[in-house]
């Protein structure tokens, strides 16, 4: 039942092993909750279920193909609390070309036993961690991968939770947080094809074990904040050959350990709400020699945010990247490995040594919130490319949402987002939730 | 919006720069806009007709064919002087790079061969090596013409008056005018008055084409000056002419830069679509001027000596309020059914779809940003100015007349429209489909005369290709195929329409009869693919290499035949390509492929995709109309009303064109799909004006009457405005597409307004459709019920001492505190009730706690349905002395995210509560005044008023004023009303079902209570269940930790 098309075996058997063990307590549950008032077994599960229909301009694949027809349905469970513990499971299965493809993702994001015991909150199962205070760009955010492939109008739909132990210990408004992710997601990118180059993505193996990371937390007072360390295999990949031959060369993915230590901060300053992150990452390539690896890299965010009239939510950004021992590729003089460098640069978003950009994302709801509109705005300047995702969601009434929206990539080719611009997309989208 | 509104009047001078600056940046985008002028590079390449195009372009050369003709007056071609020209010419053409030598033909070509039987075997010559001086030698050209009858009606006519040069061109830099500027160049020295030379041939008329789509660079100030002069007639003052043009203008820029910013190319099919812009913008511009002169006209007749500024100002700010959220609809409308064509295939359209799309929404942003940033820098309008837009005129005694008809006389309307509209849409049963690409000019302009003359004197100026894949080398050797396409090319030669067809065959036949002496009964195929092998080598001998380029290629796998038509008429091109696929399936062989495709058969296939895809995208545009308007009306009925006009204006349009003989094609086609992305805003600004109309009068007729006067004015305005603009087109003397355009999108826009004003409004009165008059009951009942008092979540209570009379400032304090438990929790339903009366429901629970030693509560809400905020949570912890904290978790989010608190204004989760009506407002903050006392809903109550003490306090929580009728017992606001900035009347609140909570201390908790917002019609009810309080909530629950546990 619980399967996943795009990843590895390994995690196919964690979910079992989730599955069983969800399904156990969930039984439990609703047995534990009939002792109650009587009520339907389904609906002792909590169930939230979602039907999408959406239309995309264009996929993630770079076909030349025009026009898919993506639908999926959503899941989530939210069973009554049994032996003090809580359970959650949250899935989708999903299909980017509803009548051209039989290709599916049929994915359990979440699917975890939570339970607090004094001053100390578990959560054991597949999950999804999400750090960082900074608006939609989280230098801190390493824990969880995403499938960018996935035709989705809410980009965090595309995380996938991967198996992990996390444990916070709450003293007050501190928390300490510790995780230990054993799971290894593969990320799915959207890669321009490029001839003669095959891609494979390789297994960081048992470095995925090694994911952990700690984290001190405050929320409330006069500002929330954290600092924070992970370590474990990057979302970010370094490339590797893998092999050539006449038909081409084979270019491996490889996700390699990085170290990052970050920080968060978000205060109010009359009606301006600022925040701030960043991190530092070191990386494989701490020489910086390797042209085919990313370089140890600072990443930082500042922006505020201000409400008008009401309902019109203005956030910016700067954001600004430092990548340490940077060499300009460009002047490498195998012309192959300058190629492949040079694609290796564009996927790390590390193409100077100082790069500066800015996010901005006005919304307005209107209507009592009946109908929202959202564009979210990322540009980086020097290899200037960036990304515009506007969006409307109109609440036809309690169950039926219409979203219409769209993905535009746009920039110079060689930039981090311009190479993207053919995946760039209109979509809209119906979504019957209950 | 008016927030919005007063923000962008008070700083209109940055507005006004920051438009500047955006209007900078798009224009810099121009230099990216990529014009494409190569028709068919618009189209998908998978169409058969192209993809056969391709392949016979690539191998044989063929593209766009020039015929070049010449007629002495007096005798026949063979006369030195007739073939020096010819010769001459051919020479120039060939000289250029542009010319594909080795497909040029004519009399002095060298492709132009002799092929004679010798002793030898057989003699390929020239046909005319030099020039022959001698009458013997002239004799013995014409004698070799008329022994190869390939080339009979093809390089001379058989009158002999007329020999032609045909030539081919490659694409060039600088267009199809280009290329009609080389063979004019290489025709001019020859023009003398011995001789007629006529030139014709597909690129001159796509060139023709390009130069003809130039004129809008004149046209289109016309259409400027043009609608800036009706709307001048309209309103009579300056402002009317100038400032609608300025946003039509500046609409059309922005589109521009923005289709730059894309990197969607430009094409001459959308070289009208700027009239288009600028005829919606302006459109727009003027539904939101005549209610500015309204607004205006009001506050100057109230107050004649007032301040005239601030006035203009008010009436800006009034105006858009009114205006600018039907205009966000109907641009919204429009821009989703202009912005849904992106899903095309074609170039044109899409970029039509964006180009148009972007155009309409720039106006929507410079209507809401740039224009009333400048209107209320302008000069307010003087009393002559207003006196004279209020004066009756003929606009309103037009308006009126409509106004009668439909309210009075429905049975009439329905008969006299619905008659109207049926006969003028039967001329529909008439509608040709039939493109041609020379019948987009008048019939009597120097190219058509030129064509029809070469088409009545030679073989024909429209090639008409036919492929013939063998599959196999040597397939084209084969007897068999040879036979099937000998019998090919008779079939095709049956029809009047061709000229002349030429192939492989032909000279196979010639061959074999110059290899038996000449003798007429051999002028036929050889029976044997040995022997069509060696008559080839032995052609090969004295032709040369590419004598057979443009008909068989190098591995006689593929060839091709070659129909010359007089006419480009994709009717007879459609039938001559059906006719050559049901030949082919009886008399050709099966492993060889036939198909039809390139020259003329290019336009039909841009003119079939084109009409299909431009029909499919009306169908589009109407679904969106239909699918926007139901969602923003919240009704289908809705939905379906808006599409009366735009479905008579497309049944008339088709119509007229069926009765006026006016083909349906690529432009023709592009008029309906304009006409109801124009029409669908007369629907949605008359219905918008009507139904805020019946809100605030209560007598239905003058309601009515008034809109009409209104949005039924602007409506016709706007149409004669937009028919005026595109009227213009018909200026473009010789063009048939400009003349078609400019007369139908006049009758659409005349059928479009008409219906709106009668048909339109007549089913409205006779169906008296919910979303026009339910608002209007749902109105009267809330008037009736009149439910106010000022209510908080939070609020009240605590008991009178008996006997001791209370200041303002006590009761607003024990007021204050009245609900104010030291922890509760309850389940909660909220009801978002819009002014249409449909509703939402979000279900809650939540808890409260005050913290100790304070009256600072702690509240925690958490969302439970519907499903799609389950999950969803809100902490707020008040401080009396400081900025409050909120936090939100948001499920898909998974992290918890700090507000901006100190916006008390801000709407609480949607509803019509603010975050200051849930918090409470702070009693130190306000100054109290005890107005009087009196009984509701019996029982005693005090009645206050407060205003803000410091000026920041207004801003923050929104509100100028707000009174309260405060429960004497319970100290329950049980009526409360909220005023805005500017003073008026913004929500009524009211608290219900008060029950004791806590008996010690004197607590009260309403469980129900209200907040209508007066302003948008909009209200929330909160129901509170199980409410519980002081049960022992503990201080956890109000942290990060809960916000992030399920």
């Amino acid at each position: 039942m619980i399967s996943l098309r795009h990843v590895r075996l390994k995690s196919s058997n964690w979910l079992i092993v989730g599955a069983i063990a969800f399904a156990a307590l969930a039984a439990l549950s609703v047995q534990a909750s009939e002792e109650g008032a009587p009520s339907p077994i389904l609906e002792k599960l909590g169930p939230s279920i979602s039907l999408r229909g959406a239309f995309w301009d264009r996929d993630k694949s770079y076909s030349s193909r025009r026009g898919y027809l993506a639908s999926s349905a959503w899941l989530t469970l939210r069973p009554k609390e049994v032996l003090s513990s809580k359970l959650f499971f949250d899935g989708y299965l999903a299909k980017n070309d509803t009548i051209g493809s039989p290709k599916y993702f049929a994915e359990a994001r979440e699917a975890y036993l939570e339970r607090s015991m004094g001053s100390l909150d578990l959560r054991i199962g597949r999950q999804v961690i999400v750090w960082g205070r900074g608006d939609k760009v989280n230098p801190t955010d390493q824990w969880s991968s995403k499938n960018f492939t996935l035709l989705t109008t809410d980009d965090e739909d595309s995380r996938l939770g991967a198996g992990a132990l996390n444990l916070a210990l709450n003293l007050d408004r501190y928390r300490l947080i510790a995780i230990w992710q054993p799971e290894w997601r593969m990320p799915n990118y959207p890669i321009p094809p490029i001839s003669g180059i095959s891609l494979s993505y390789v297994d960081p193996g048992k470095a995925a074990y090694r994911q952990f990371g700690l984290k001190l937390d405050q929320t409330g007072g006069d500002f929330d904040g954290s600092l924070s360390f992970f370590n474990g295999p990057s979302r970010t990949p370094n490339l590797s050959v893998l092999s050539a031959g006449p038909t081409g060369v084979n270019v491996g993915l490889n996700f390699e350990t990085v170290q990052v230590y970050g920080g968060d901060i978000a205060f109010n300053l009359g009606s301006y709400g600022f925040r701030a992150e960043a991190a530092y990452t070191a990386s494989a390539d701490s020489a910086g020699t390797d042209p085919l690896k990313f370089n140890p890299e600072f990443y930082g965010v500042l922006g505020a945010d201000r409400t008008l009239f009401e309902n019109l939510n203005l956030n910016f950004q700067f954001l600004y990247k430092h990548v340490f021992k940077f060499q300009n590729v460009r002047e490498i003089a195998d012309p192959n490995t300058q190629s492949m460098a040079v694609q290796q640069n564009l996927i790390s978003n590390q193409l100077r040594n100082n790069q500066l950009g800015i996010s901005f994302r006005p919304s307005y709801k209107f209507f009592n919130e009946t109908l929202e509109v959202e564009a979210a705005y990322v540009q980086w300047f020097y290899n200037p490319g960036g990304l515009l995702r506007p969006k409307a969601t109109y609440a036809v009434n309690d169950h039926l949402k219409a979203i219409a929206g769209g993905e535009v990539y746009f920039g110079q080719r060689d930039s981090f987002f311009g190479r993207l611009q053919d995946v760039s997309s209109v979509f809209t989208e119906l979504r019957y939730s209950f | 919006m008016k927030k919005y509104l007063s923000w962008i009047v008070k700083h209109r001078k940055s507005v006004i720069f920051g438009t500047f600056i955006v209007t900078l940046g798009l224009l810099a985008q121009l230099r990216s806009l990529h014009v494409i002028i190569d028709p068919d590079s618009a189209l998908p390449q998978t169409h058969p007709y192209i993809a056969t195009g391709r392949i016979i372009e690539n191998v044989f050369g063929n593209k766009f064919t020039v015929i070049v003709g010449v007629s002495p007056k007096e005798g026949t071609v063979y006369q030195p002087s007739v073939l020096n020209k010819v010769s001459r010419i051919t020479d120039r053409i060939l000289k250029d790079p542009a010319s594909i030598k080795s497909n040029v033909m004519s009399l002095s070509a060298r492709k132009a061969k002799d092929i004679t039987g010798n002793d030898d075997g057989m003699t390929v010559r020239p046909m005319m090596e030099k020039v022959p001086t001698t009458p013997e030698d002239l004799l013995r050209l014409q004698q070799a013409v008329e022994k190869n009858p390939a080339y009979t009606n093809l390089l001379v006519s058989k009158d002999l008056k007329t020999t032609q040069i045909v030539a081919e061109f490659k694409k060039i830099d600088g267009g199809f005018q280009a290329i009609a500027a080389i063979v004019k160049e290489a025709v001019k020295p020859e023009l003398d008055a011995s001789v007629d030379i006529q030139v014709s041939g597909l690129p001159i008329f796509l060139g023709l084409l390009e130069k003809y789509s130039q004129r809008m660079g004149f046209l289109f100030p016309i259409a400027l000056l043009i609608i800036g002069l009706i709307h001048y007639e309209a309103f009579r003052t300056l402002q009317a002419l100038i400032l609608p043009l300025v946003t039509a203008l500046l609409a059309v820029a922005w589109s521009m830069g923005i289709l730059g910013l894309l990197k969607e190319p430009f094409d001459v099919f959308n070289s009208s679509t700027p009239i288009l812009i600028l005829a919606i913008a302006a459109g727009h511009a003027v539904q939101i001027l005549k209610r500015y002169y309204e607004e205006y006209g009001i506050l100057f007749r109230a107050s004649p000596n007032g301040d005239k500024g601030e006035m203009s100002r008010l009436a800006v700010l009034k105006s858009l309020e009114k205006v600018g959220p039907v205009m966000v609809v109907a641009c919204t409308v429009a821009s989703l059914g202009f912005f849904s064509l992106m899903i095309f295939e074609i170039k044109s359209i899409r970029t039509f779809g964006i180009f148009t799309g972007a155009g309409v929404l720039s106006a929507l942003v410079l209507e809401l940003t740039f224009i009333p940033a400048l209107r209320a820098m302008l000069r307010p309008p003087n009393e002559k100015e207003v006196h004279r837009e209020q004066s009756r005129s003929i606009w309103d005694r037009i308006t009126e007349g409509f106004y009668r008809l439909a309210s009075q006389r429905q049975k009439q309307v329905y008969i006299f429209t619905g008659l109207l509209i049926l006969v003028l849409s039967l001329g529909g049963f008439f509608l040709k489909v039939e493109n041609s690409q020379k019948g987009y000019f008048y019939g009597k302009i120097a190219e058509r005369l030129d064509d029809d003359a070469m088409n009545s004197k030679m073989a024909g100026t429209n090639p008409f290709y036919v492929l013939i894949d063998g599959k196999t080398e040597d397939a084209l050797k084969r007897p068999d195929v040879l036979r099937a396409m000998e019998g090919l090319q008779l079939e095709l030669e049956k029809s009047p329409w061709v000229g002349k067809t030429i192939s492989l065959v032909d000279f196979l036949k010639k061959m074999n009869q110059s290899l038996n002496s000449d003798r007429k009964e051999f002028f036929k195929l050889p029976t044997d693919q040995n022997l069509v092998a060696q008559y080839l080598l032995l052609y090969s001998n004295s032709g040369e290499p590419g004598d057979f380029d443009s008909y068989v290629d190098y591995t006689y796998q593929r060839g091709v035949v070659t129909a010359f038509l007089k006419t480009d008429s994709s009717t007879v091109l459609t039938t001559l390509a059906n006719q050559v696929k049901e030949y082919t399936k009886d008399h050709f062989p099966a492993d060889v492929d036939v198909k039809a495709g390139g020259g003329s058969l290019g336009g039909v296939a841009l003119n079939e995709i084109m009409i299909r895809e431009k029909v499919l995208n009306i169908l589009q545009i109407l679904g969106a109309v239909f699918v926007v308007t139901s969602l923003v009306f919240r009704s289908l009925t809705a939905g379906m009303l808006i599409l009366v006009p735009l479905l008579a204006a497309v049944a008339v349009n088709f119509g007229v064109m069926g009765l006026f003989g006016i083909p349906l094609q690529i432009a023709t086609a592009l008029v309906s799909a304009m006409a109801v992305g124009i029409g669908a805003d007369y629907g949605i600004y008359m219905s918008y004006r009507m139904r805020e109309e019946l809100r605030t009068h209560s007598d239905e007729k003058e309601a009515l009457a008034r809109a009409f006067g209104s949005a039924g004015k602007a409506t016709l305005f706007v149409s004669t405005a937009v028919a005026g603009g595109f009227g213009v087109l018909m200026l473009s003397w010789g063009f048939m597409i400009h003349l078609w355009m400019g007369f139908l999108i006049a009758v659409a826009m005349l059928v479009s307004s008409v219906t709106t004003l009668t048909l339109f409004p007549a089913l409205i009165f006779s169906l008296r459709p919910k979303f026009i008059f339910e608002e209007r009951k749902t109105q009267t009942m809330k008037n009736l019920k009149s439910v106010p008092a000022l209510l908080i979540l939070v609020f009240l209570a605590g008991s009178a001492q008996a006997g001791a009379p209370l200041t303002a400032v006590e009761i607003a304090k024990k007021s204050f505190s009245a609900s104010k438990v030291a922890d509760s929790k309850s389940d909660s339903t909220f009801r978002l009730i819009n002014a249409s009366g449909q509703e939402r429901v979000r279900k809650t629970t939540g808890s409260t706690k005050l913290i100790p030693g304070t009256t600072d509560n702690q509240r925690l809400v958490i969302f439970e349905s519907p499903a799609d905020v389950k999950g969803t949570k809100t902490l707020l912890i008040e401080h009396s002395k400081g900025d409050d904290d909120i936090w939100i978790y948001l499920p898909a989010m998974k992290k918890v995210r700090r507000l901006v608190s100190s916006n008390k204004k801000d709407s609480f989760v949607g509803t019509d509560f603010s975050y200051g009506d849930v918090i409470g407002h702070r009693v130190e903050d306000w100054n109290h005044k005890l107005l009087k006392e009196e009984k509701v809903d019996g029982r005693d109550c005090y009645v206050t008023e407060s205003t803000p003490a410091r000026p920041e306090v207004g801003e923050n929580s929104g509100y100028s004023k707000r009174t309260g009728c405060i429960d004497k017992e319970s100290f329950i606001a049980l009526r409360g009303e909220a005023f805005d900035l500017n003073g008026a009347l913004l929500k009524k609140f009211a608290a219900r079902k008060i029950q004791k909570v806590d008996d010690k201390n004197q607590k009260w908790q309403p469980m129900e209570i209200e907040s209508e917002n007066v302003q948008t019609g909009h209200r929330t009810v909160i129901e509170f269940q199980n409410y519980k309080a002081n049960t022992g909530v503990s201080s956890d629950l109000f942290t990060a930790r809960t916000l992030e546990k399920q």
